[in-house]
């Protein structure tokens, strides 16, 4: 498969390249890290460092991620305590004297620095990424340990080539789907596709059609069909134009019907077998299911897995390897999109961000921004919004130039109507 | 359905529109053998030409306001203010994904000037879904039973009018 001639190939498409998957990420990644006031002490003499720090330390821990002492200089306490201020409600500055008193009652040798505290700000949280460490300890040496996966993230080496060819390919796929039947408004067009990424198979793409249905947004209709695929689905997607699929779907309600007729609380691990088993047939059978159906008559690309290196093990769900244990687990990942990504034009709106976060995508990538409602880096990154309870990871900028001119192309074409 | 039925239903419609100097058409929305909306034209009565039957069942539909037991998600408030529902009643607040308030104000991204009144006989709303989280349900996923959603004891109490 791959002859010297495919690698050349390979190379030239990464020489032309025209657009870098940029990730989305928290403004805890991306943001100068907060500086705080802190009171800090002149050591009248460097042989003392090593005392001074072992004191300090003990008697007022903190500062984990700063180194202690710098220059000659102790850090000794913050000047606005959190924790104070919290227990008065109100905002509390820590004066020089009452740290003095403080240091001293416990028992720190204060002749070791010199007599007037300095004011300085230091770095208030650990920095998350090299970029962030570098820019803190410019102010004050900070302790850091990089995270390997948030850096390849960040440098992008987290795809190789191969991937960000087919992740391309997949792009371009929905572009094209976009381009012929893509029915969306300012807020939300375009089409998806979901794939599985571990052999790069394309199981669903449809595009946005609401002016058939005010929720069939792309993502959502991606959503069903996946759901279709799993046995169940609640539109009846293509039922109109295809008979054939409609005795398809009566087929597969039998079927279903037969495994749950005893009791539809009890799951023995037979049937969750069973399950799985049609699942994987269908996914060599039918795959790729779309909408709306004529698009099944595209040229679809080639298959490349799109593993990165940061995966996680034990995580498929194709019935013939399933432990006792995970049956449930199994079993609930056939009702969502278990570790699928997801290619979209444009930015999901709130509807597709949270439909797609519902069912357990584990990657976007999108083309262009949705600068009205976008909410995955436009109007808010909601895969860092805190207390959700699933997390992808979202790249923008994929052939971000195309993405864009088609949403244009599909917005002239919706005012010409 | 017995769409004859109903069709005598339309045509009493159509005769209040006649009495009432309106072109006679009547207009039934059925949901489920149900009328969720009726109308006759008002174009005379309201001097705008796009009064018909159906266009009133459609503002009629439209007006309707959404009861529902716990805060709605982030996607179902997505789609709530897509379809340009009016208002917005909720029992309790959604931790985990609430989009009202809790997790994401979705409304500020639509401009919207929808009514959001939440915590309204929150407590019971709560206590059924710590029920269903606890495992009393056998259909509860396990997963979730020990994540606990919710059952930290917040029947958030805050009452939203936007
Ligand atoms: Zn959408
Ligand atoms: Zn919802």
């Amino acid at each position: 498969m791959t002859s010297p001639k495919n690698v050349k190939a390979r190379k030239m498409e990464t020489a032309t390249r025209s657009w870098t998957a940029k990730p989305i990420l928290s403004s805890d990644f991306t943001e100068a890290p907060p500086l705080q006031e802190v009171y800090v002490g002149v050591l009248k003499q460097r042989k003392d460092t090593s005392t001074a720090i072992k004191s300090i330390s003990t008697i007022l821990p903190g500062f984990a991620h700063l180194k202690r002492c710098s220059n000659g200089k102790l850090l000794l306490a913050p000047l606005h305590s959190d924790e104070l201020s919290r227990e008065k409600g109100h905002d509390i500055s820590l004066g020089e004297n009452q740290l003095k008193t403080q240091l001293k009652e416990r028992g720190f040798d204060l002749s070791l620095l010199e007599e007037k505290f300095q004011m300085t700000k230091v770095p208030a949280k650990a920095p998350r990424t090299k970029i962030q460490a570098s820019e803190a300890s410019k102010i004050w040496p900070v302790n850091f340990h990089p995270d390997q996966t948030v850096e390849s993230l960040i440098d992008g080496s987290i795809f190789n080539d191969d991937c960000l060819y087919a992740i391309e390919r997949i792009m371009s796929l929905v572009i094209k789907v976009a381009r012929l039947e893509a029915v969306g408004d300012e807020r939300c067009t375009g089409a998806t596709a979901i794939v599985d990424p571990e052999d790069g198979r394309i199981l669903a793409v449809a595009a946005a059609k609401i002016d058939r249905h005010p929720m069939w947004h792309a993502a959502m209709l991606a959503v069903d069909l996946i759901a279709r695929l799993h046995g169940g689905g609640a539109w009846k997607l293509n039922d109109e134009e295809c008979k054939e699929t409609k005795e398809q779907t009566d087929a597969i309600e039998e079927d279903k019907f037969g495994d749950e007729s005893t009791d539809p609380n009890v799951t023995t691990e037979d049937q969750i077998l069973k399950r799985l088993r049609r699942i994987k047939r269908r996914y060599e059978e039918e795959t790729p299911l779309c909408y709306p159906k004529s698009l099944a008559s595209l040229k679809f690309p080639v298959q490349t897995s799109l593993e990165t290196q940061v995966v996680r093990k034990g995580r498929r769900n194709n019935g013939a390897k399933i432990e006792n244990s995970r049956q449930k687990e199994c079993e609930d990942n056939a009702k969502k999109c278990g570790p699928y990504l997801c290619t979209v034009l444009m930015e999901p709106c709130p509807l597709c961000a949270m439909a797609l976060l519902h069912s357990r995508v584990a990657r976007i990538f999108y083309g262009t921004a949705n600068q009205s409602v976008g909410v995955l880096g436009s109007k808010t990154i909601l895969h860092s919004v805190p207390g959700l309870n699933h997390r992808y990871r979202v790249w923008s900028g994929i052939l971000e130039r195309e993405c864009r001119q088609i949403v244009e192309e599909i917005d002239a074409r919706r005012s010409r109507s | 359905m017995d769409t004859s039925a109903w069709m005598d239903v339309a045509l009493q419609k159509a005769e209040e529109s006649l009495k009432a100097g309106e072109v006679p058409v009547g207009c039934l929305f059925i949901y489920n053998n149900q009328v969720i909306a009726t109308g006759n034209n008002t174009v005379n009565e309201t001097c705008n030409a796009t009064r018909h039957a159906e266009i009133n069942c459609i503002d009629q539909v439209l007006k309707f306001y959404v009861i529902v037991t716990v805060e709605p998600c982030i996607m179902c408030m997505s789609a709530l203010l897509q379809l340009q529902i009016r208002s917005i009643v909720y029992g309790c607040a959604n931790d985990r994904f609430g989009g009202c308030i809790s997790v994401l104000e979705v409304p500020k991204f639509y401009d919207s000037k929808i009514m959001i009144q939440g915590n309204i006989k929150g407590e019971k709303a709560m206590r059924l879904l710590q029920d269903f989280y606890k495992g009393v349900n056998p259909n509860a996923p396990e997963s979730k039973v020990k994540k606990g959603r919710n059952t930290k004891g917040t029947s958030s109490t805050h009452t939203e009018n936007k």
